[in-house]
């Protein structure tokens, strides 16, 4: 009952102003763009998995 | 005879709309695509708003919208086992889900002393016969339930209702976008979830109980149409809804806006799915305005195709092809896409953007 998303890589998005926008990342081989609202399934999992210490999101470029 | 005057013995309320509380349960949309191969895994794959999830290992399958369809229905949701799964482990199990957001099942009243009864109804159609549970999940109090139902033939399209008590005690369903409820049509299960008490509110163990495996063999086949969950102990026929009502209540929770296939690579306006306007805020770097048709359940994630002339900018100075997008700030009602390939253009020109391959895809993300 769980999503159980392949989360591969994560990177923050920096907007101009260079604040983060969101988070690119590879979610069961798929490339995304993952805001950051915890309402959004992918950014709760994205959480979850730093939380469990199985996630590390890379600073924006 | 004034409106006030018509009471509830005035009226057939079965006959009323909005009664079926589930979106697609007709398996109408499908702006994902209409069918999968080799899957193991979970997620939203052909039918809107019906994720294909489970938990441990899992049998492979391919995933259809179908044709085949009881009469009165166009589609159904289609599973076939391409491998047989005879022997489910204790944790394994595997289930099509709806999940509801709690702000639209307040009237429910969940764990209060007022709770209803709810009626969930459908036509099922399976390869082999046997017990099958529907199974339930409210996220606020981790609370489970299972209740069976009998498929007595098989290949065969049958009509079934569950009825549903729903708890007068506990955690209510928030009210807010989050998932609140979820249900459960199950097609094998490991004894991790058997283990309990059916028609019982409690935990993991009540969740599917009795459930026979619909997946033991090679080409077994689940298929599901017309379901509708409705408040009271009763089953109404099914709510039919238009395709375009179906496809603006899904698109609050996902948006192909350049589906697949809709771009054709054929060059020239001909040949462009057009996503929006926008322009040069600098030499090479574009930005475009995108305005969601209806608001999402919340800000969505950005899925976009990426490869060799998926994208293209055209403005008065030329036309640029460029390879991916990246979405920025992202919120309920509208987005902004960049990229910083373009290789003409001044700041301030305007320029379209574009999808120019057969293989580009843009969607937009907000699924419970």
């Amino acid at each position: 009952m769980e999503n159980n998303m392949n989360i591969t890589s994560a990177q923050y998005v920096a907007d101009r102003d260079d604040n983060n926008s969101s988070v690119q990342a590879t979610i069961d081989g798929q490339e995304m763009f993952v805001p950051l609202d915890p309402a959004n399934r992918h950014y709760a999992e994205i959480l979850k998995q730093v939380e469990a210490g199985t996630l590390t999101i890379a600073d924006a470029e | 005879m004034a409106i006030s005057t018509i009471d509830n013995n005035g009226v057939n309320l079965g006959q009323l709309g909005n009664r079926n509380l589930i979106i697609n349960g007709a398996m109408q949309v499908a702006q994902r695509g209409t069918s999968v191969t080799g899957v193991t895994g979970n997620g939203y794959f052909i039918c809107d708003r019906w994720y294909w999830d489970s938990n441990g290992s899992s049998a492979t399958n391919s995933l259809e919208q179908s044709s085949d369809a009881p009469d009165g229905f166009a589609y159904s949701f289609k599973a076939t086992a391409t491998t047989a799964f005879a022997s489910p482990a204790s944790g394994d199990v595997r289930y099509l889900t709806y999940r509801f957001e709690g702000q639209d099942l307040q009237h429910l009243n969940f764990a209060k002393s007022t709770a209803k009864k709810v009626t969930v109804s459908f036509w099922v159609k399976t390869s082999v016969t046997g017990t099958a549970v529907l199974g339930i999940y409210q996220d606020d109090g981790a609370l489970y339930y299972g209740k069976q139902y009998t498929v007595n033939a098989a290949n065969t399209w049958e009509y079934k209702s569950v009825v549903v008590d729903l708890p007068t005690s506990g955690t209510v369903i928030s009210n807010d976008n989050t998932s609140g409820l979820r249900i459960y049509f199950g097609l094998y299960s490991g004894t991790a979830y058997t283990s309990g008490s059916t028609e019982t509110w409690g935990n993991i163990t009540n969740w599917f109980v009795g459930q026979d495996n619909f997946s033991a063999n090679t080409n077994d086949t689940f298929q599901i149409t017309g379901v509708q969950l409705e408040v009271g102990d009763t089953a109404t026929p099914f709510e039919h809804r238009s395709y375009g009502e179906e496809l603006a209540r899904c698109q609050r929770y996902f948006w192909a806006q350049v589906p697949k296939g809709e771009a054709n690579g054929a060059g020239g306006n001909a040949g462009q799915y057009i996503i929006g306007d926008g322009g040069f805020l600098g030499t090479g770097q574009i930005e475009c305005h995108v305005q969601y048709p209806v608001q999402m359940r919340a800000s969505p994630t950005l899925q976009p195709s990426s490869g060799t002339n998926h994208f293209l900018i055209e403005a008065s100075s030329g036309i640029d092809y460029f390879s991916n997008l990246v979405a920025f700030a992202q919120k309920k009602q509208s987005s902004l896409l960049y990229n910083s390939g373009a290789t003409s253009g001044t700041a301030g020109e305007y320029t379209r953007v574009a999808a120019s391959s057969v293989n580009s895809y843009v969607y937009w993300d907000a699924e419970l």
